[in-house]
């Protein structure tokens, strides 16, 4: 019996290390980093700024009349990202909590200089959460994280769920930290971030920002801008998405805005000698979700050139988004290299060396085919200018 | 005294949780960085080293009965000869668990806990492995059953939650460079399963011990596929680019995922493997304190659990622990080579004279 209980206390006094012993951080001096932004500060060195989470009581807990903001912003320059942290960590006097950070954003002048030897922090600390949604701000990241506002107290968070929605990924590229890192040393498949700006409507009091375009990189620097329809072909291309939206101007004074639902897209390649042709096949269903003009949809021509025009109109933007990313910018965000990779894995081997050069002499042919789907709450064909019935 | 029993249903979770836990913290490393897309191979082939060395002991166990590994290599090989090998077996179940404690706290001290000593974590664990060893094999096989349906559950749970970010053509081109890679990493799952070679410690206390081998190969093949599936999601997830740079890519892969509503479900992988971890260094402890034992003719293991408890909680500073470059050789080269002489070499060398003693009467 003696024994027994001796034992049992000896189990029990091992529970005290079940608390974390020295890993432990006092829940008053920690804070959560919503943001990580890197950039070059005028004098052309690293610049970290953090956006912090400032916890505010809620207006039922009596936290009505409190004055300060939800969010704290620090910066610091230092040579390594680490050491700039080391600075930040003085000022706010704070255990900074990196797992939980939504957002890492990158100034276009540290991408376009090139990201060597920055991102290194983000493969071996092991506090960094890989979820994060990356981001290129064409304004100085430090005015980017401290004075934006959104709807949502922490900025970041509004980002993130925004990043986050199937709805709007065509349209963002959204990509995060673990497909962003490989794809930076990768020639096969590039790295295509979404870009970050204020929206100018709102003047200068109000710092609302928009998440749009689309910055393509070659291996660790930006090379270049997509804008906001080749975003989305470069997200379906990449496979990236599978719906979208799309407005074709069918004829003068008539513009229609479709739902792509899903769009599924295979790309092969074909080698003729030492040429490659790029074979895009494109299958989508397109439903109209409005138009500036009457349709009538049941009429069978309508239909045929409303079918054509997008096809066509598909058709254009997938040889000039191919040809942009591969002639213009030299980089393939598409990741038709890895597809070469995965289907000639021997061709791959001879062709990866100068990637970069072969992507100018690729010819791109898209097979498109679209099938229109009815969407709405129009009978459609039925309704006149009028409002009357057809007779 | 009387033998402690163990069901065979209690051996077949012993060494599943064993597989699993053993290959969550070693190989994987190796692996994917090595092998990539193409590990599946190399765990097929592990896996067939480790039912033929099954198949070896279940010959060996059947013909010497209720004889340990230890005890039957002295009736095949003589007193001396016998002494000397069967001394072989115990080095190497003391260097396979000071080399699974040094894994377990390196990977806690890096990757979880950076502040906390080693100590702490080899202490703990040490402490609870040599309770385990000090009742004895049943308590093992009643913890493993629980674990065991713990890892297969938490496994499932987490491998239909990841089907959204699974990308399958991650996985290819397959054997991209040829069959001789994954052929070559085959060493690493098959040194480390075949680390169950303790079953031959375990055989007398079988209820049943003429299903050992069919058991055992039930447990490795369960294991190594659940292993595999999580090495291949690893992949999936990430691309083979990012999967072979870390040093435990499964570690990466359940921070990336969900698990329903919840994110960073590494804390609750981790503890699920901890405790896993826990039964292999029980079991191995539990076979090498045995062996002492009878290798010594001393009346009870309870000596040499104390006195080798208190050696093995000082692995994390073993020499050259923390130097690189020896440390990577040691696990890429040494150590399955060395494993992989003992498990498969060895114990092919034993059967074979006991065959010939056979037959020669």
């Amino acid at each position: 019996m003696f024994f027994r209980f001796l034992k049992t206390c000896l189990l029990l006094s091992v529970l005290p290390l079940l608390g974390g012993c020295w890993s432990q951080i006092n829940f008053d001096q920690l804070t959560v980093v919503s943001s990580l932004g890197l950039d070059l500060n005028p004098d052309k060195r690293l610049e970290v700024t953090i956006q912090l989470v400032n916890p505010t009581l809620p207006i039922s807990a009596g936290g009505g009349n409190q004055q300060r903001r939800s969010i704290a912003t620090y910066s610091a320059v230092g040579a390594t990202v680490e050491d700039a942290l080391e600075t930040i960590r003085q000022q706010a006097k704070k255990s900074l909590f990196f797992p939980q950070t939504r957002v890492v954003m990158i100034g276009e002048r540290l991408a376009r200089k090139g990201l060597d030897g920055v991102m290194d922090y983000f493969w071996r600390n092991q506090y960094q959460n890989f979820n994060s949604f990356v981001l290129i701000s064409k304004e100085p990241v430090r005015q980017a994280l401290g004075k934006s506002q959104e709807l949502q107290a922490v900025p970041a968070d509004e980002w993130k769920a925004y990043l986050e929605s199937k709805y709007y990924k065509s349209l963002s590229g959204a990509i995060e930290l673990y497909q962003f890192l490989p794809r930076l040393n990768q020639s096969g498949y590039a790295a295509a971030v979404p870009g970050l700006r204020s929206a100018e409507s709102y003047g200068a009091n109000q710092r609302i920002m928009a998440i749009e375009e689309l910055a393509v990189f070659r291996h660790e620097r930006l090379v270049g801008w997509m804008n906001s329809d080749e975003t989305q072909m470069v997200s379906w291309l990449s496979g990236m998405a599978k719906s979208g939206s799309f407005k074709v101007k069918i004829d003068e004074g008539t513009i229609i805005s479709f739902q792509m639902n899903p769009v599924a897209v295979r790309l092969t390649p074909v080698f003729d000698g030492e040429r490659i042709t790029l074979k895009v096949k494109m299958v989508a269903e397109a439903g109209i979700v409005t138009s500036t003009a009457e349709l009538n949809l049941a009429d069978p021509d309508f239909n045929r050139k409303l079918v054509r025009s997008l096809t066509d109109h598909l058709q254009r933007q997938t040889e000039h988004t191919v040809y942009k990313l591969f002639r213009t910018y030299r980089t393939d965000s598409i990741g038709f290299g890895e597809t070469i990779h995965r289907k000639a894995p021997s061709k791959w081997k001879k062709l990866k060396k100068d990637w970069e050069e072969r992507l100018k002499t690729i010819k791109v042919e898209p097979e498109i085919k679209v099938v229109m789907t009815k969407s709405g709450l129009l009978i459609e064909g039925l309704i006149t200018k009028d409002d009357e019935e057809k007779k | 005294m009387n033998q402690q029993i163990i069901s065979n249903k209690q051996f077949f979770f012993i060494v599943f949780v064993s597989i699993t836990c053993l290959s969550f913290f070693s190989s994987p490393n190796q692996l994917t960085s090595q092998v990539k897309q193409d590990l599946w191979l190399s765990m097929i082939f592990g896996t067939l080293i480790d039912i033929y060395v099954a198949y070896i002991l279940q010959s060996l166990g059947n013909q010497y009965k209720g004889k340990t590994i230890i005890q039957y290599t002295g009736s095949i090989l003589g007193k001396a000869a016998g002494k000397i090998v069967s001394l072989c077996y115990l080095l190497f179940f003391l260097i396979v668990m000071m080399t699974a404690m040094w894994i377990y706290c390196d990977f806690m001290s890096r990757s979880l806990m950076p502040e906390t000593p080693q100590l702490v974590f080899s202490l703990t664990m040490m402490f609870c492995a040599g309770m385990a060893t000090w009742i004895g094999i049943e308590a093992i096989a009643r913890l493993s059953q629980l674990i065991g349906a713990i890892v297969l559950v938490a496994s499932i749970i987490l491998f239909i939650c990841s089907i959204a970010d699974f990308r399958i053509e991650n996985l290819l081109p397959v054997l991209e460079d040829g069959i001789l890679p994954p052929l070559r990493g085959a060493i690493y799952p098959g040194s480390w399963f075949g680390i169950c070679i303790t079953v031959a410690m375990l055989m007398p206390h079988l209820s049943n011990p003429s299903k050992m081998f069919w058991m055992k190969s039930k447990a490795v093949v369960l294991g190594a596929f659940i292993m595999t599936i999580y090495l291949m999601y690893s992949i999936a997830v990430m691309g083979p680019d990012m999967a072979g740079k870390f040093e435990n890519p499964i570690y990466i892969f359940s921070r990336i995922t969900h698990l329903i509503i919840l994110d960073r479900v590494e804390v609750l992988l981790l503890l699920i493997f901890i405790f896993g971890s826990l039964i292999t260094i029980s079991i191995v402890f539990f076979a090498f304190t045995k062996g002492m034992q009878q290798w010594t003719g001393s009346k009870s293991p309870k000596p040499w659990i104390i006195i080798f408890g208190i050696i093995v909680v000082f692995s994390p500073f073993a020499p050259f622990s923390h130097n690189s470059p020896v440390i990577s050789s040691y696990l890429s080269y040494w150590f399955p080579i060395g494993a992989l002489c003992i498990e498969g070499g060895l114990t092919t060398m034993l059967f074979i004279i006991a065959m010939l003693r056979r037959h020669t009467g």
